[in-house]
This record gives structure tokens, C-alpha cells and sequence, in this order.
């Protein structure tokens, strides 16, 4: 139990940074992202060839990749904005256009990478899969520990910036209110820009830390495209802390819920392999969530506006 | 008549619109430096679209806008507000997820962090009651307050003239004197206002008015000439 816990707690940190690119989107420019699937599944791969041409440095190697990739996304993602979204909404289009826009470039970008990088999966330490041993005999590894770290740093860093930087309060201004924050003197490409960079950055980190703990394949981000979703709506927009929350709640339900359905299908002899069935769990969460709390589960969600 | 080195704010022939539709046409006002001007008209009459067009929110199709002899046409609302123009939107005047200091902290956008307690102190004196609601939801605050923190929230960069569209909408009787009061109150201190009245109260605090009626400027007068025009004064604030 204590291991699923863990598992879940670590699923839950990649879920929440991938989440946090989501919503800084949504918060910003009104629409869900889903290109955040295909770019996840890019960072690791970038992250995954700046290693291939460095030599292994005891771990330096790992940050240097995850600092590139970081960057290199951020830069595409602001790209993506100003070639397809950008000319959106200067001529003020519907939200429609940037959904179908978003989903359009989905295949774009998941066919790509498909042509460089092939469909075999990829590990950035293969064979590497040493534990320690915690408390209460849970082991857990090295890559789960620094996905743990990192989640909490990175969401602590976005919070600061969020909440007490000038940019920070500008961007939430935006949200509520682009004309009078326009007044104010915040100029909107400049927010814009900021938005899809942080964005891209999350994102890229989230790609890096699942192909750490799991696998880089072509279409990981689509595995957790659901998951996402969930945490941005449970977790709220701009609802920086509530989206981490959000994450590990979704992440300990998919691992729990599929453990403690595999005891009685192991015992009844029943064949199915819940693993393989976790995005149901969180769709099933989904639902429960919308039924049970329309507002979502934090104050300030998307469902309250 | 206006002397040209009176007039601080000019709009020349300005016409603008939304999408594909036009709104006002060729719509040219005056404003004296130091002067409180209306504007007044019936709804839809484009009153709104001059005061965007001023502010920079909204790019005029045809004209010039020109602020103590620079023209604005292609700057940015940032650029317009550095200058010295404040504006206060008729609807959602106020970031209403915000307290009302990050409210404030929004006024102070363009100012160096260093004036920021200045200022804020300056508006406090203007209006205490935004010292008391200070960590208040703005969203939770009444309409008068709303419209206190919404001009007070344009003052924190001192602007040299300010546009407020219509402030004493939706408010009730006793606010809208007071809403007024403070008004005139900037406009003894010396600053430009231009104002977008939609009741009798509103005008009487004007020196001269604009009367726009589908887009166009039909009309300029003193204030007192204004509400000496029993046919004005029937049509746009009911007798």
C-alpha cells in the first residue's frame, strides 16, 4: 500500500507539471492545450538526445538536458503561439478556432517525432532501476525522489513569481481582464510570451521526469493527456498549489484504485491487469468530481467562471 | 472658441468601429488643459468608442488623436498612459479576484516600486475607505466603492487627464453625489477630465459638453447652454 502511495505521489508530481503548463494556457488564452500531449513526449526526446552527446557526469548530464530541453520547448511553444495562435486572436476568433488549431497541430507534432525519433522506446538510463529502501520497507528511487523534489521546487518557484512578482500579478490581470489590464500598462505579448514559455518549460520538465520513471515512447503524453485534464479542472486555474493537489490526488487514485481492484480480480482469477486500465480510474475520478463538486474541488477553478 | 495652446486633448475626425462596422465618424473634440468636458448621447451613440479610441484600447480607421501636440495614433495604451491618460472603463472597472491593494497594484503598473507607497497613501487620503477594504475581495465591495477603487486605481500614475465612462452608472443617488464630489475634487487639484455622462447631475460638474448622436458630434456648448436646451435635456435625462 505504502509503495502504490509512493507511486502515486510521483505519477501525481509529473501529472501536476504537465498540468501547470495546461493551465497557465487556459488561464491566459481561454482554451485546453492539447498539444501539451505531443510537447511532453518532445522534451523527453530532446532531453533524451542532449544526453546522447554528452558523456555521463554522475548525474550533471541529466541537468544539462533537462536546462535545454527546458529552454528549447519553452522557445517552441512560444513559436506554436505566435505562428498559429497569435493571428487568432488579433482577429478576435471564435474559442473554437484555437481548440480545433490545438488539435490539429496534435498530429503535427506527434507525427514528427514518430518520423525522427521512431517508435521504439527510449530510456535515459537503461537498466537503471536501483532502489533504497525507506521507512515501513517502501523502496523507492532515485528518479522518484528527485520528482518529488523537483515538483515541490518548481511549483514553490511559480507560486513566488505567481503572487509576488510584478509579471506574476500582470498575467493573472490579463486573465480577469485583458482590456483594463491593457489600461493598466500591461502589454499583452509581453504576458503572452511569458505564458507560453513558462508553459513550455513545465511541460518539458514533466516529459523529462516521466521518461525518468517510466519510458520515453512517441506517445507518452497522450497516455496522460487524461490525467491532465483532471488535474487542471480539479486543481484550478492559476490555482498553482491546488493543481499540485490535484496531481497527487489523481496520481495516488489511479495506483491505489488499480491496486486494490487487482486483489479481488488476482483472487477471483480473472485475467484483466488493472495497470493497464488506470486512465478508467481517473475518468471515473473525472466524473465523480464534476457530479459531486461542480466547482471543482478548489476555489478559483475553471468551472467557477 | 479654444486657443491652440489651451487644448491638451484633440480628437480629429476620428473614425472607428468593431469588426467590420463603423461606430463613430469623424468625430472631433477639444478638451482645454486644466477643463472638465461631457460627453453625452443617447446608448450606442459611440460615446464609449471615443473614450477607447483615446486610451489607445481601440485603433481609429480614419484621424488623429493628438495629446499636447503629439499624435497618439499607433501607440500603445502602456505608451498613452506614460504620456499622462487615465482611463476608467464603464463595465468591469476593476479586477474582481483581486484585493483591492493588488488593485491599486495594478494602477502602479508602470511606476517604480519606490512610488508605489507614495502613491498609495495619496489615494488613501482621497479615499479612506479603500484603506479599511484594503485586503477585501474588490468583487465583494459595493458599486460606489468599485467605482472609488476603479478611480483611484487610475490615479496611482497621476495621469495628467483623466476619461471616465459614465462612473455614476448603476450607483444610487447619494453615491453618485459623492462619486461626483470626488471627481470635481481632481478636477480643482488641476487635472483634465473628460467625462461620459449619462445624467443631469454628471453634466452640471462639466464646463462645456459634446453631444453625440449615431456616431457623430452634433453638437458643443457650454454646460449652462446645454441645460438651457429643453429638447436636450428631455431626450437625454428625461426633463
Amino acid at each position: 500500500m505504502g509503495g502504490w502511495v509512493v507511486s502515486g505521489v510521483v505519477f501525481g508530481s509529473i501529472l501536476a507539471l504537465g498540468a501547470l503548463g495546461c493551465s497557465y494556457i487556459l488561464l491566459m488564452q481561454n482554451y485546453f492545450n492539447f498539444t501539451a500531449a505531443p510537447l511532453l513526449a518532445l522534451g523527453a526526446y530532446i532531453g533524451w538526445t542532449i544526453m546522447r552527446v554528452l558523456p555521463e557526469w554522475g548525474g550533471l548530464e541529466l541537468i544539462i538536458a533537462a536546462i535545454v530541453s527546458m529552454v528549447a520547448l519553452g522557445i517552441i511553444m512560444t513559436a506554436i503561439d505566435k505562428v498559429f495562435q497569435k493571428p487568432l486572436r488579433e482577429r478576435g476568433a471564435p474559442f473554437m478556432f484555437y481548440y480545433l488549431t490545438s488539435f490539429g497541430l496534435l498530429f503535427v507534432i506527434r507525427s514528427a517525432i514518430w518520423l525522427i525519433w521512431g517508435p521504439q522506446a527510449k530510456y535515459y538510463y537503461p537498466g537503471s532501476s536501483v532502489g533504497i529502501t525507506a521507512p515501513w520497507g517502501i523502496m523507492v528511487k532515485p528518479a522518484e525522489i528527485i520528482t518529488l523534489i523537483l515538483a515541490v521546487v518548481v511549483v514553490a518557484v511559480l507560486y513566488f513569481f505567481q503572487y509576488h512578482t510584478k509579471l506574476g500579478r500582470g498575467m493573472l490581470a490579463t486573465s480577469q481582464n485583458s482590456m483594463l489590464a491593457s489600461i493598466c500598462g500591461v502589454e499583452p505579448e509581453t504576458i503572452h510570451t511569458t505564458t507560453t514559455m513558462i508553459a513550455g518549460s513545465v511541460t518539458a520538465l514533466a516529459g523529462i521526469l516521466y521518461g525518468l520513471n517510466i519510458q520515453i515512447r512517441p506517445l507518452m503524453g497522450m497516455y496522460i493527456l487524461a490525467g491532465i485534464f483532471v488535474c487542471v479542472v480539479c486543481g484550478g486555474e492559476g490555482a498553482i498549489l491546488g493543481t499540485l493537489a490535484a496531481g497527487y490526488l489523481v496520481g495516488i487514485a489511479q495506483e491505489v484504485g488499480s491496486g486494490l481492484i487487482q486483489i479481488p480480480l488476482d483472487f477471483f482469477g480473472i485475467s484483466i491487469q488493472m495497470s493497464a486500465y488506470k486512465m478508467a480510474i481517473t475518468s471515473v475520478l473525472f466524473i465523480v468530481v464534476i457530479y459531486l463538486k461542480r466547482g471543482g474541488v478548489w476555489k478559483g477553478t475553471f468551472l467557477e467562471r | 472658441m479654444l486657443k491652440e495652446e489651451e487644448i491638451i486633448l484633440e480628437s480629429d475626425k476620428i473614425t472607428a468601429g468593431y469588426g467590420g462596422v463603423d461606430v463613430l465618424f469623424d468625430a472631433s473634440i477639444k478638451i482645454k488643459e486644466k477643463g472638465i468636458i461631457a460627453i453625452i448621447g443617447p446608448n450606442g451613440a459611440g460615446k464609449t468608442t471615443l473614450l477607447r479610441t483615446i486610451s489607445g484600447v481601440l485603433s481609429p480607421r480614419k484621424g488623429e488623436i493628438i495629446f499636447k501636440g503629439e499624435k497618439l495614433n499607433g501607440k500603445t495604451p502602456r505608451e498613452r498612459l506614460a504620456l499622462g491618460i487615465g482611463y476608467i472603463p464603464q463595465d468591469d472597472k476593476i479586477f474582481p479576484k483581486m484585493s483591492c491593494i493588488d488593485n491599486l497594484r495594478m494602477g502602479a503598473y508602470t511606476l517604480p516600486r519606490e512610488n508605489f507607497s507614495e502613491m498609495l497613501e495619496k489615494v488613501y487620503q482621497l479615499f479612506p475607505i479603500l484603506k479599511e477594504k484594503r485586503n477585501q475581495i474588490a468583487g465583494q465591495l459595493s458599486g460606489g466603492q468599485r467605482q472609488m477603487l476603479a478611480i483611484a486605481r487610475a490615479l496611482m500614475v497621476e495621469p495628467e487627464i483623466l476619461l471616465l465612462d459614465e462612473p455614476t452608472s448603476g450607483l444610487q443617488p447619494s453615491l453618485v453625489k459623492e462619486v461626483l464630489e470626488r471627481v470635481k475634487e481632481l478636477h480643482y487639484q488641476g487635472m483634465t477630465i473628460l467625462i461620459v455622462a449619462q445624467n443631469r447631475e454628471a453634466l452640471e460638474i462639466a464646463e462645456r459638453a459634446y453631444l453625440i448622436r449615431a456616431g457623430q458630434v452634433v453638437l458643443e456648448d457650454t454646460v449652462e447652454g446645454l441645460l438651457d436646451n429643453n429638447q436636450v435635456i428631455k431626450l437625454y435625462f428625461g426633463g
